[in-house]
């Protein structure tokens, strides 16, 4: 009985050394909120405007971005033009796709921020490719033929009336709350969570919260079916901090975030492709919640055979939220490896480059076959493969100029994957009979 | 209980002064030879009084009201200051701590004119107590304030036609005048003026009469940052002149400038002063859109109006800007901790 006692009293003293430690070690985050917890109101590495830290602003003072009466000083700084712009901001909220309010300071050359403002790909920060040489956010917008970058014009023409947002709004507020949006560090133990849902959007900060932060908003929520890519060079670690965690336990359901726009009843106007968004209707698309239809051949950590069927991608697996240097804005990075060459457009055989990164090209079934050829999975029932959709002798329905019996060194050409496979493709879809499966 | 020792003046002072006429005026400016001026000065001032307004109100004592007079004090060295702040910040620390009055002698260095007023700029830079140039009083030349202190109306003042029954001798401005314990100050919840706003800021449109009159500038609106639109025309009203938008083209978000006379309304406003249940800030007062009667300790956002004077001093503050709080602390959470009163989902 005494050395219960005894415990409880050790018990609480070392709970109370715990939370006054705590209080020393970290005394603001007692009573931070979003904004000061954010990557633009840290203390130590917020927004630093050089014109307003020049005579003496704290880092992530609302100044740097907000002029309360477009005059500091009677004049200078100034907004630019001489007028402000709507929210009190310094600069034209919205000009263009490389030219917006954001960029002034999201740049690392002639940045209004001293030094400029690095920010990494996707593939560098959660990937781990850090020979990535993109390290600023209007270079990621920058992207065009045959690189492509998320289109703000678009952006802000789809969210225009939608979810509170109007034709004052930010494109980039469709998915970075300015007064929330994390760091992420990427590194296990120290994560941010960047971006906040466009169907959650609100001007109540505390109403429009991050996405990602909390267990229910992880893609293992999602699904019990993620597996987390290899991180870059690695076969033992994984995106996108490195652990050794693969269930999406670490990662922001990008899923249900990208699908507030990008789903199956949403029609997205693209500038750059002259026509709509394909729809995507992740909970059935086979790289969503959708299975393979009887087994396939995947490079790990996917496994081959039936026992890597139901696996479900997130969206960041493959394309990058910004820019790449792909159409389409597919990583150049994936899966722990390089792609082996730029994808240019959306018919292209190029597209292989990104499916060998998940799956077993022919040489790596058979040896004896070719390398970026998938002749072995479409019409041959051999190693992993067991559901060919085609039999070998039909060359000539899909393959120009074939002819015959054919096999994994047959010189035919090549198809393009995506006259197939791509998001919100169905049977009905393929240009080539007789297609009798779902092809995404 | 009143008292009338005046014979002077007769009807015109029986509501509103109290105390000896010699409290505050001097007949030849002289007794058994030494002057009778509150600064000592030996230059007699007009209405026979025994100051100027530096002279009545900046005595520069320890006093924040003078025991004699009963005048509040712009510009003292006591440790508390009234509503308007304290002008001896211009002197200790510099000129962009308020507003550099030219009787007070220490004349701006830095701007050249009124920020967010007009060009041509007939202003100046060193604005006056009173005057055409200044604050207090008809806002003319010639004769500003006559009478006004004797017919003076403390407390409510929602009429406003004239100079004695407007809010601080602030010409058409109208408000509730702290009459309680701690009366010239804004000392907490409980004990502060009332300030006048309106639901929406005015409209410029080519509108000259905004702000010019016959009887001298002032604010049609009659609030309080009507007023102080008066030389900041572009940080208040709708639209504005030289290609310059003003607050921006309508009384909604988003807006250009932070705007004035809005009502703070719902969402994060809806939870003014954060853990007070909307108790009455001091630090960043709330305008009424209705004339007070008296002092209520909480402010109401539904209805209650964001006001110049909800960030600045009128005078002079200890802070940066004039600001009401450190807006340039080193601390981020001491610098944002106004600002955080009204956007309280930004902290």
């Amino acid at each position: 009985m005494i050395r219960t006692d005894l415990d409880k009293k050790i018990k609480a003293v070392i709970i109370l050394f715990a939370w006054i430690a705590g209080l020393i070690l970290y005394p603001s985050s007692a009573k931070s909120g979003p904004y000061l917890n954010s990557a633009h109101g840290s203390a130590s590495y917020g927004v630093n405007r050089t014109s307003l830290s020049s005579i003496g602003y704290s880092k992530g003072h609302c100044a740097h971005c907000h002029e309360q009466h477009a005059s500091i000083e009677g004049s200078e700084p100034e907004p630019m033009g001489g007028i402000p712009d709507n929210y009190s901001l310094f600069y034209t909220n919205y000009t263009n796709q490389t030219d917006s309010f954001c960029i002034t300071c999201h740049t690392d050359v002639s940045s209004y921020q001293t030094g400029g403002l690095t920010n990494r790909s996707y593939s560098y920060r959660a990937g781990g490719w850090t020979s990535d040489t993109l390290n600023d956010t209007k270079e990621a917008f920058s992207f065009t033929s045959p690189g492509t970058s998320h289109n703000l014009y678009d952006i802000k023409t789809f969210i225009t009336g939608r979810w509170g947002y109007t034709a004052d709004s930010n494109p980039c507020a469709a998915c970075h709350n300015p007064h929330s949006a994390q760091r992420d560090p990427h590194t296990s133990g120290s994560r941010g969570w960047p971006v906040s849902r466009p169907g959650q959007h609100s001007k109540d900060n505390n109403a429009w919260g991050l996405w990602g932060d909390a267990a229910s908003e992880k893609m293992n929520n999602y699904t019990l079916s993620y597996q987390a890519p290899y991180i870059y060079n690695s076969t033992t670690t994984y995106e996108p901090d490195g652990s050794s965690t693969t269930d999406g336990s670490n990662l922001a359901d990008y899923v249900t975030f990208c699908t507030d726009c990008h789903n199956n009843t949403n029609i997205i106007s693209s500038t750059l492709l002259g026509r709509n968004l394909k729809t995507i209707d992740w909970n059935n698309e086979k790289h969503g919640k959708g299975n393979a239809d009887e087994s396939l051949c995947g490079d790990n950590p996917y496994p081959s055979g039936t026992s890597g069927l139901g696996k479900v991608l997130a969206c960041t697996d493959c394309h990058e939220p910004h820019g790449s240097q792909n159409a389409f804005l597919a990583r150049q990075e994936v899966n722990g490896g390089i792609l082996g060459g730029n994808i240019g457009s959306f018919s292209t055989t190029d597209w292989h480059y990104i499916c060998d990164r998940c799956h077993k090209d022919d040489n790596e079934i058979n040896g004896s076959c070719q390398t970026d050829h998938y002749y072995i999975t479409h019409h041959s029932n051999e190693g992993c493969n067991t559901d060919r959709p085609y039999n070998p002798n039909m060359c000539n329905t899909c393959h120009s100029g074939g002819g015959g019996m054919a096999n994994c060194t047959n010189t035919n050409n090549k198809l393009i994957c995506t006259n197939c496979h791509y998001h919100g493709s169905s049977v009905t879809n393929a240009d080539y009979s007789p297609t009798t499966r779902r092809t995404f | 209980m009143r008292q009338h020792w005046c014979f002077f003046f007769s009807d015109e002072i029986k509501s509103a002064i109290t105390g000896s006429c010699s409290n505050c005026h001097t007949m030849h400016n002289s007794q058994n030879g030494s002057p009778m001026n509150f600064d000592n000065s030996d230059v007699p001032n007009q209405m026979l009084t025994r100051g100027n307004c530096k002279g009545c109100h900046a005595m520069g004592s320890s006093d924040n009201i003078d025991p004699l007079t009963g005048a509040p004090q712009v510009l003292h060295n006591n440790a508390v200051d009234l509503a308007g702040g304290n002008f001896k910040y211009l002197n200790s620390l510099g000129d962009n701590r308020g507003h550099n009055v030219v009787e007070l002698g220490n004349p701006e260095g830095a701007l050249t004119g009124p920020p967010g007023h007009h060009n041509p700029d007939n202003i100046g830079v060193n604005v006056s107590c009173s005057g055409l140039k200044g604050c207090h009083g008809t806002r003319k030349t010639g004769v500003v304030f006559k009478g006004a202190h004797h017919k003076n109306v403390d407390g409510i003042c929602d009429v406003a036609d004239n100079v004695y029954n407007s809010y601080r001798f602030l010409y058409k401005v109208k408000g509730y005048e702290n009459m309680g314990a701690y009366k010239w100050q804004n000392k907490d919840a409980s004990n502060h003026n009332e300030y006048f706003g309106a639901n929406t800021p005015m409209t410029f449109s080519g509108n000259c009469n905004n702000c010019h009159s016959d009887q001298g500038f002032r604010p049609y609106n009659q609030t309080i940052s009507g007023f102080c639109s008066t030389c900041h025309g572009a940080f208040h009203l709708i639209g504005w002149m030289d290609g310059d938008p003003g607050i921006g083209d309508n009384s909604a978000s988003p807006f250009m400038r932070h705007p004035t006379d809005v009502v703070l309304g719902t969402g994060e406003y809806a939870d003014y002063n954060p853990g007070t249940s909307n108790q009455y800030s001091v630090t960043v007062p709330v305008a009424r859109t209705t004339v007070y009667s008296g002092i209520d300790n909480k402010a109401y956002p539904a209805s209650d109006a964001v006001m110049c004077l909800s960030c600045h001093g009128a005078h002079a503050t200890q802070y940066y800007k004039m600001l009401r709080w450190d807006y340039k602390s080193l601390t981020l959470s001491t610098a944002l901790s106004g600002c955080n009163v009204c956007h309280t989902s930004k902290n």
